[in-house]
């Protein structure tokens, strides 16, 4: 890393950590608790950001998998295994914390509601991709077909998405975007958002780092070879 | 704060810290290999270089 790329990474990890003390003050002091639900909703906090960066990190999948497809630059590549690594340990977190809510709240541990089957075969979607890209060994086929996987993959984020709109669903509707928060909740979820999407991309790049070191590893090893 | 369900709440928060340091754990763990590995690499190209010319220097004196 160049004196730059250094400070860069130095202040982002700094505004990740205030960001995170923030949200936890926010999370266990700041805001009141729910009358309904009690203490457990305070899940509610970290559940919704994770899901949101689990979208967003299998977004930046679906984008840098189209710009490796249409420009054939590695990069891409290594951009969209670094975030889709961090997708399924976000939506991996989703699921538990979820099922541990549910638990409390409905009795159960899982049901095979709308909402939660599509995020679970979301997660395994992005497990396959990741498996494809360990066990495919040849570098270019490696890229096109976890590109293409990472295209198709996409396609149930929208579901995940609107399922709560689309079918009725055991799971809370969108209660955020029609205002059924109160101001304090409302604040708590943005710090708490804000503090993930700093940590996210704090992880992707020390995430692309580390690949591209590896692959710079593996070419040197490869030209002593020959 | 409302003590009920806060076994749950404290199950589900260690359980995101957990996850999020194993992952972060994982990742230092691989930078500390990596760089291992390129330093030897460096070593090893490093060294190549500095015999010959050691070796060439040798020559020159001994002829």
């Amino acid at each position: 890393m160049d004196g730059r790329g250094a400070l860069r990474h130095y202040i982002l990890v700094g505004l990740g950590f205030a960001l995170m003390v923030a949200a936890l003050y926010m999370v266990f002091i700041y805001v009141p608790t729910d009358k309904n639900t009690g203490a457990v909703q305070r899940i509610f906090y970290f559940h919704v950001p994770l899901a949101w960066i689990g979208f967003l990190a299998f977004f930046v999948v679906f984008v840098c998998s189209i710009l490796y497809l249409t420009k054939r630059d590695i990069k891409w590549d290594v951009i969209a295994t670094a975030s889709a690594e961090v997708g399924v340990v976000f939506t991996s977190l989703v699921l538990l914390t979820g099922s541990i809510w549910a638990k409390a709240a409905w009795g159960i541990w899982w049901t095979w509601d709308a909402r939660l089957t599509a995020t679970l075969v979301l997660w395994f979607t992005y497990v396959a991709y990741l498996l494809v890209r360990h066990y495919v060994t040849e570098d270019s086929q490696r890229a096109r077909l976890s590109a293409v996987l990472g295209i198709v993959g996409f396609i149930d984020v929208p579901i995940v998405a609107l399922a709560v709109m689309l079918w009725r669903t055991q799971h809370p509707g969108a209660m955020i975007f029609e205002g059924g928060l109160a101001p304090s909740m409302l604040a708590t979820l943005i710090v708490c958002i804000a503090a993930f999407t700093v940590f996210y991309i704090i992880l992707v790049t020390q995430s692309t780092r580390l690949k591209n070191m590896e692959t710079d590893i593996r070419d040197i090893k490869n030209s002593k070879i020959d | 704060m409302n003590m009920d369900n806060l076994g749950y709440l404290f199950a589900a928060y260690t359980i995101i810290w957990a996850f999020v340091f194993g992952y972060v754990f994982f990742l230092y763990y691989k930078q500390r290999k990596l760089r291992q590995q390129m330093d030897l690499l460096k070593d090893s190209i490093g060294e190549q270089p500095n015999k010959d010319v050691a070796k060439v220097n040798t020559d020159d004196n001994a002829g």
